[in-house]
């Protein structure tokens, strides 16, 4: 695939990840107190997300396994940190209201430049245009949760 | 101040849940293998802590948490995250982290459209704003 085509389906399927993401927060806004406690509602999703991805994805992981062990660790470790991410956020709700929350979880794009700068400089290539895209999308984040909560 | 430390935490998190996953899926993997490997670990996670948190609540769900909750599963990590993983193995974390991050842009477009929710001026800038930095964004080299 050229680097060109290649550029262009990334940015869809980042803007299709935002898109899915913000389906299912709609999903939870209409589901999440009535009818499961939030932890037990976000382990009954990622179990039926497990499963549609094991239909999809599970037929490469033997393979996967045996070719690179590494790589298998390093998404086993992703998924560490991403749940991490969710059973913080869970108690973080638990203990000071969402209008406080919300936005400093929104600053993830932030912590990405900051990690992919210290650590993945030769992966990653971080313009001033990126910077700012990325502040803006997180400011405009904080904005909406204030408006929301107002 | 726990809270604040908390929330910080997860977005700390979420960030090198992301460097991680650009660095497992530099080689030949595919990105649904490599999205499911990704969930075995968080799934064994919150199922473990919602076990100890939540035992008494299980008996009393309804099947109907399970549809609801499930549909949310698939359009989560299997579009979402799949999605995400797609999109970081493709342009890199720092371009692909603020546009799925964009998600309460569209949160409140549905919100708006299919729960009746209003708007008012802070959320409008706020839309206007993301959609700035998308553009800024998608359009980097």
């Amino acid at each position: 695939m050229s680097e060109r085509r290649n550029g262009i389906t990334g940015r869809t399927f980042g803007l299709g990840a935002g898109l899915a993401y913000g389906i299912s927060a709609v999903l939870i806004r209409r589901s999440v107190g009535d009818l499961a406690p939030p932890l037990v509602g976000a382990a009954i999703a990622m179990a039926a997300g497990s499963l549609g991805l094991f239909v999809l994805g599970g037929r490469g992981v033997k393979s996967s396994l045996v070719e690179s062990k590494k790589t298998v660790a390093l998404l086993l470790a992703s998924g560490v940190a991403s749940a991490c991410g969710v059973i913080s956020s869970f108690f973080a709700l638990s203990l000071a209201p969402v209008v406080v929350i919300s936005p400093l979880q929104s600053t993830t794009p932030l912590f990405a430049l900051l990690w992919s700068w210290l650590f993945l400089k030769q992966m990653e290539r971080i313009t001033l245009r990126l910077v700012l895209g990325s502040l803006l999308v997180v400011s405009g984040v904080i904005l909406i949760t204030m408006g929301k909560a107002g | 101040m726990l809270g604040v430390a908390l929330a910080i935490t997860a977005a700390c998190c979420w960030s090198i849940s992301a460097i991680l996953a650009r660095l497992g899926l530099q080689g030949g993997i595919r990105a649904s293998t490599g999205t499911f490997i990704s969930t075995i670990s968080s799934l064994l996670l919150l199922v473990a802590l919602a076990l100890i948190v939540n035992l008494d609540d299980l008996p009393t769900l309804l099947p109907l948490a399970f549809l609801w909750f499930g549909l949310t599963g698939i359009v989560n990590y299997v579009m979402g995250r799949q999605f995400n993983y797609l999109a970081i193995k493709r342009i890199g974390v720092t371009k692909a982290t603020p546009l799925f991050s964009s998600a309460p842009l569209f949160a409140m477009v549905l919100a708006v459209i299919f729960l009746g929710e209003s708007i008012n001026p802070p959320i409008i800038i706020g839309s206007l704003t993301i959609v700035a930095g998308l553009y800024l964004v998608v359009t980097s080299q």
